[in-house]
């Protein structure tokens, strides 16, 4: 099948596959005639990935949001992302398949935006996909099966496309840097003159990305320290909460109160040791990393600290007297500050966020590598 | 009848102190099977078979019972009745494994040899997604709420008219389209993760591609 002469409009697409849901922000562009066809959408889909034989490809509907029922054939196989996955993994008690889920999951979005835009069944992507810094070396194999996939597949088993894909990755914590880069120039800054620790501290562990002067030094990037959630669990166990009152303590945390209402012991319960625990506890299991891979360097030279992820924010009046205690505190800012303007737009972006308020923190890093990528497709039409 | 000289007055059983619940039931009924299971199981005593009594109807009414008795906040309240589902929901899972039931909970889907520990992030969330409401609702205009899109996500009409409020111009005014530059050296080691892997062309086909 040949392409018009007028070419089929190209699609700037990242990807960040989170565990808990798929981020990713997209756009698409006319080729011929290099004008916006539409503006920078987000897109939420969740995570989870089931294949099935064709026989039951009856059963199966192709009404709703696309992204809610995203699922195409390549062969003699089925394959379910997100909401449409959890379906068949619900009520058939078919295992989830997390061998090979990320070239599924970047699938389903590209089928999904295709089938939604009404996209030709031939078109040209640009696919940025972020990955933590230690699973870099799993991008080939992704780049390989995606591109495998692009080949030919049938959404829903109605739409054919064949995709032509510009794929390539960035370590997550990325997006962040871009973020803060875009900040301080509204300020007059120029980022480059600085060096930046993004560190994202995560329920699982941590990752840190080391920007020297504008270049990622990687010899000082790890995505190897502790996560929150094991350090909480310790910590609460240690001072006598019980799982029951897990989201008292989590909460407790949050506001800063110690006192708080227990409806597993129906009386109000002190929880001011447990905080106490938790983020000595938390800090103590943070403090190799900070000493060995981040202290040194603010302490030698200029530059500043972002604090990003989940855990980030629940400890953030811990972790922000750390570093005040340290004399560092003018050099540490969160991720979330700062642009009142792109989080009412990320709210608004997505149904999803009644459901889920943190939505638009966790896009954060995945807006700031679509900037990037935008910004690129700037300076190379500004080149040609 | 006259009361006998000296008889103890009858006892209040009605003592605002307390509550009393008699309950007989035919040993061979519904409830008479239940109760008969729980005050006389080899596996527990009566008190703890008493106990579980309450626990059961606890689960099912505390929270409206609480509610009207009116002396808990609305914050309480709502923990209440978050226990109380995590109670019920502990007893599905229980009785859905016990029985072989397909249950009838969004539940997490249980990885098949999965090296990695299962993810206990659902309170976490709750607590987070509180926290950050709070702070998108500060950020806003004084306590007006964050407004949410109404539309369909993929609605073409939707796109092409923005459907945004244009009473909000912070939200009007900001370009997502922006694009931030970025000078090519960030990543340096990792430079070659920038080059895109092989463009794959479908046979037969020409696509055009603008820089």
């Amino acid at each position: 099948m040949k392409t018009a002469p007028t070419a089929a409009p190209a699609l700037l697409l990242v990807c960040d596959l989170g565990k808990s849901g798929g981020k990713f922000f997209y756009k698409l562009l006319d080729n011929s005639s290099d004008q916006q066809k539409s503006s920078t959408q987000a897109l939420w889909m969740d995570s989870e990935v089931a294949h099935r034989s064709v026989s039951v490809v009856n059963q199966v509907g192709t009404g709703g949001r696309s992204q809610d029922n995203a699922w195409y054939r390549v062969g003699e196989t089925l394959t379910f992302i997100g909401k449409a996955a959890q379906a068949h993994l619900e009520y058939n008690s078919f295992k989830e398949d997390k061998s090979l889920k990320a070239p599924e999951r970047i699938a389903g979005a590209l089928g999904a935006i295709a089938h939604a835009h009404h996209l030709p069944s031939q078109f040209a992507a640009v696919v940025w996909v972020l990955l933590p810094i230690h699973e870099l070396s799993t991008r080939s194999a992704i780049a390989t099966r995606l591109q495998e996939i692009c080949r030919g597949f049938h959404f829903q088993d109605q739409q054919a496309y064949q995709i032509a894909l510009s794929l390539s990755f960035r370590p997550e914590g990325y997006g962040i840097y871009v973020n803060r880069k875009q900040q301080l120039e509204k300020a007059g800054m120029a980022i480059a003159q600085r060096t930046t620790w993004v560190e994202m501290l995560g329920h699982r562990n941590g990752t840190q990305l080391a920007f020297e002067t504008g270049t990622l030094n990687v010899a000082k990037s790890t995505s190897k320290f502790p996560g929150f959630w094991e350090v909480f669990e310790k910590a609460a166990i240690a001072s006598g909460v019980s799982s029951p009152d897990y989201g008292v303590l989590l909460r407790a945390l949050e506001t800063g109160d110690a006192q708080q209402y227990s409806a597993a012991k129906d009386e109000r319960i002190d929880l001011s040791a447990a905080i106490q625990q938790v983020e000595s506890g938390y800090l103590a299991a943070l403090a190799p990393h900070f000493n060995d891979h981040l202290i040194p360097g603010l302490a030698s030279r200029q530059g500043d600290v972002v604090l990003a992820g989940g855990a980030a924010y629940l400890m953030r009046s811990a972790l922000r007297r750390y570093f005040e205690d340290r004399g560092f505190g003018d050099r540490l800012s969160f991720a979330w500050e700062g642009d009142a303007e792109l989080w009412r737009w990320l709210s608004e972006q997505l149904l999803e966020v009644h459901e889920t308020p943190s939505i638009p923190v966790r896009m954060l890093d995945c807006f700031g590598v679509f900037q990037a990528l935008l910004g690129e497709k700037q300076r190379m039409r500004g080149a040609a | 009848m006259a009361k006998p000289p000296g008889a103890r007055p009858a006892r209040d059983t009605a003592s605002p102190e307390r509550v009393k619940l008699t309950y007989n039931a035919a040993k061979s009924s519904q409830a008479g099977v239940v109760l008969d299971y729980l005050l006389k199981n080899d596996c527990f005593d009566s008190r703890q078979g008493r106990d579980k009594v309450i626990d059961a109807l606890s689960a099912f009414y505390r929270p409206a019972a609480e509610e009207r008795r009116g002396q808990l906040s609305e914050e309480e309240l709502r923990q209440v009745a978050e226990y109380c589902v995590e109670v019920l929901a502990k007893q599905i899972e229980t009785l859905c494994e016990s029985y072989s039931l397909e249950s009838p909970l969004k539940s997490a889907v249980e990885p098949q040899d999965s090296d990695e520990p299962e993810e206990p992030t659902g309170r976490l969330e709750v607590v987070l997604a509180e926290g950050l409401r709070a702070i998108a609702n500060a950020i806003t205009t004084g306590n007006r709420p964050i407004k949410h899109s109404s539309r369909e996500m993929f609605d073409d009409s939707a796109i092409d008219d923005g459907d945004i409020d244009a009473e909000d111009d912070a939200v009007a005014s900001f370009d997502a389209d922006q694009g931030v530059e970025m000078d090519g050296t960030e990543l340096g080691d990792l430079d070659q993760l920038v080059e895109p892997h092989d463009v794959v062309v479908p046979e037969e086909t020409t696509v055009h591609f603008t820089a």
